[in-house]
């Protein structure tokens, strides 16, 4: 017991009192120090939690003897790793990919147009650019065959500006319900967007690219074909579906002082970016027209479509901070073989209220045609996107889910949901398990 | 697995002596602990995997300089803690060309599956995460490898005092952000 205070000491708090009876009558009598003691209890529990019981390579102390051996060698000279070791330690780099946006990246894959020496896959590739963010840069990893530098403006940003608000019509939750969601996820996103993690070592190309806008491919349109980067051959048999939004309709509304909200099944304020928002400072170099403007909602399946396939780069990023909410109308998704159809943005007036209407299925049945060969036995994947409705969206979100297949993976669905993140784990877990 | 003193430090006798499979017996006796604490440290699995093979090869040049003030496993610790400290002054990504990813698959879970596997306990690792790394060193040490404050002052070289301290910031922090979350009242 602490002398000063009458009460138990830290050692006595955290380690317990065990045989030190003043110490345990103490405590039996003084319910500040019980409370102090369930706190620490709290606290060594969550550190315990946090630090789990990683396993320890097993092999590793065999990399440990045969440095050893060097050092016997050299007589107290130079420590080299185990040739094993030194192979890993190689090929261990870090990551970080990419920025994420506001309202989500989404990415959207096409067929092959049949590069030789290229995975299908990996050509063709679309970016579901969210609208008001400019794509700049363009990166790889072997992880992440490749990956679209934007600027970022984390979800936490919604969480911070309290305008995360539940309109869902399905769950009615509180805000701090939402925000925590928000919140947790954004941590996971993280992660995400981060690529590799402490647990997985990836290289991460030393150059990025600027973004090219694709000849005959309009600036305000979400769908912009992503430049090929990183290793054709890292990850094959990728594939992923844009998640239909509709917007019913958009009314202006005052700024005041909003920059960021949700975009939600129901009714919320989606503000623009900053007119004219460029990227990342001097990395693209990018010019081009900024604080698009323009009508609002055009209504209607734009179907961006076309061939895929990957443009050169020209060295001229040319979209830059298509400003307004988005009014976007009509479904999307991934149809047939044309690997994307969807909504076409118009941008409008900044700040601006929209009335999202999901579609009673937001995730539609993955059309054979999309597909990766050889991956059509992703019947999992097609009933996930089928039986799950959408309650509404945090931007910025993203979820990846990735089938193995062939020990390889896929990318089901790259969406933001606001649901809780134990159901989500739930519906990913069932696409990620074992199918016969 | 219990870990008796003399044990240890007969096993540390050996590895002085050159003797391989006692510094074997040892990894194996303290690894797990030494990994945790580690990759608590940093964060980072490789990385910790890369420290953890330095603690046990500076084990093997420095057994013969234990003087016997501290258990072995808490003088293995603070070797570890010191060379996690070392390499994260220094650690840089390492970044290669775009043609070196061509052929590199990577057959490890991706970060999308690691991120789900730890939506429930995001909680408390994120506030645990958020903690300055000497609060973390601490709260390792002391609720991780069960240390008393004395052998954690001893193991980070500061004063008993600051240990406490350090517990007493890490507990307020901790505390604020695992109540939102509902882990602490």
């Amino acid at each position: 017991m602490s002398d000063e205070s009458l009460h138990l000491s830290l050692e006595d708090l955290i380690q317990g009192t065990e045989g030190a009876p003043p110490a345990e009558d103490h405590l039996v009598k003084c319910q500040t120090c019980q409370a102090r003691v369930r706190d620490w209890d709290q606290i060594s529990e969550a550190v315990k939690v946090a630090i789990g019981s990683p396993e320890p390579p097993p092999r590793l102390i065999d990399g440990v003897l045969a440095s050893i051996d060097e050092v016997s060698v050299r007589k107290q000279g130079r420590r080299r790793v185990a040739p094993s070791r030194r192979a890993r330690v190689g090929s261990a780099a870090a990551l970080v990919l990419v920025g994420l946006g506001a309202f989500g990246l989404t990415f959207a894959f096409g067929p092959s147009t049949g590069v030789a020496g290229a995975s299908a896959s990996v050509l063709g590739r679309r970016v579901l650019l969210p609208q008001g963010f400019l794509l700049v840069r363009m990166s790889a990893s072997s992880c992440h065959p490749w990956a679209a530098g934007i600027p970022i403006r984390m979800p936490v940003d919604i969480t911070a500006k309290r305008a995360f608000r539940s309109t869902g019509s399905q769950e009615r939750r509180s805000a701090s319900d939402q925000m925590l969601v928000a919140r947790t996820w954004s941590k996971v996103l993280g992660v995400l967007v981060r690529g590799p993690s402490g647990e997985q070592a990836c290289i991460q190309a030393l150059n990025s690219v600027p973004y090219t806008l694709p000849a005959g491919i309009s600036p305000t349109t979400p769908f912009i074909s992503a430049q090929q980067g990183g290793s054709p051959t890292s990850i094959d048999g990728y594939y992923a579906e844009v998640v239909p939004i509709t917007v019913s309709k958009a009314a202006a509304v005052s700024r005041s002082g909003r920059t960021w909200t949700q975009v939600a099944c129901g009714s919320g304020y989606m503000p623009s970016g900053p007119s004219g928002t460029v990227g990342p400072s001097g990395t693209s170099g990018a010019s081009g027209p900024s604080g698009v403007s323009g009508p609002i909602a055009v209504s209607g399946p734009s179907g961006v479509s076309g061939p895929s396939g990957v443009s050169g780069p020209s060295g001229v990023s040319g979209l830059s901070g298509v400003s307004g909410p988005i009014a976007v109308s009509g479904p999307s998704g991934v149809s047939g073989p044309s690997p994307v159809s969807g909504p076409s943005g118009v941008s409008g007036p900044t700040n601006t209220v929209v009335h999202l209407q999901c579609p009673q299925v937001s995730y539609r049945p993955v059309p054979s045609g999309v597909l990766p060969s050889g991956a059509s036995g992703n019947s999992s994947a097609a009933s996930l996107h089928r039986s799950e409705g959408m309650g509404s969206v945090i931007p910025g979100n993203v979820v990846y889910v990735r089938i193995p297949r062939d020990g390889k993976y896929q990318l089901v669905t790259v969406i933001g949901w606001s649901m809780p993140a134990k159901q989500l784990v739930s519906i990913t877990t069932e696409a990620l398990a074992p199918r016969s | 697995m219990e870990h008796p003193e003399p044990v240890d430090r007969e096993l540390l006798r050996r590895v002085a002596s050159r003797d391989r499979d006692a510094l074997s017996d040892l990894y194996r006796r303290h690894a797990r602990v030494l990994f945790g604490q580690i990759l608590f440290v940093v964060s980072d699995r490789g990385m910790s995997e890369e420290i953890l093979q330095d603690t046990m090869v500076a084990v093997w040049l420095n057994a013969a300089s234990f003087r016997g003030d501290s258990k072995v496993r808490s003088w293995m610790i603070a070797i570890a803690l010191r060379q996690a400290r070392d390499r994260m002054r220094r650690h840089r990504p390492t970044a290669v060309d775009q043609s070196v990813l061509s052929g590199r698959p990577d057959a490890a879970p991706g970060p999308e599956v690691l991120a789900l596997d730890r939506v429930e306990m995001a909680d408390v690792v994120t506030a645990v995460a958020m903690l300055r790394r000497g609060q973390r060193e601490v709260l390792g040490l002391v609720f991780g490898a069960g240390l008393s404050l004395a052998e954690v002052a001893d193991i980070l070289e500061i004063p008993e005092g600051t240990v406490k301290s350090r517990l007493h910031s890490a507990r307020t922090a901790l505390s604020e952000h695992l109540r939102e979350k509902g882990y602490v009242r």
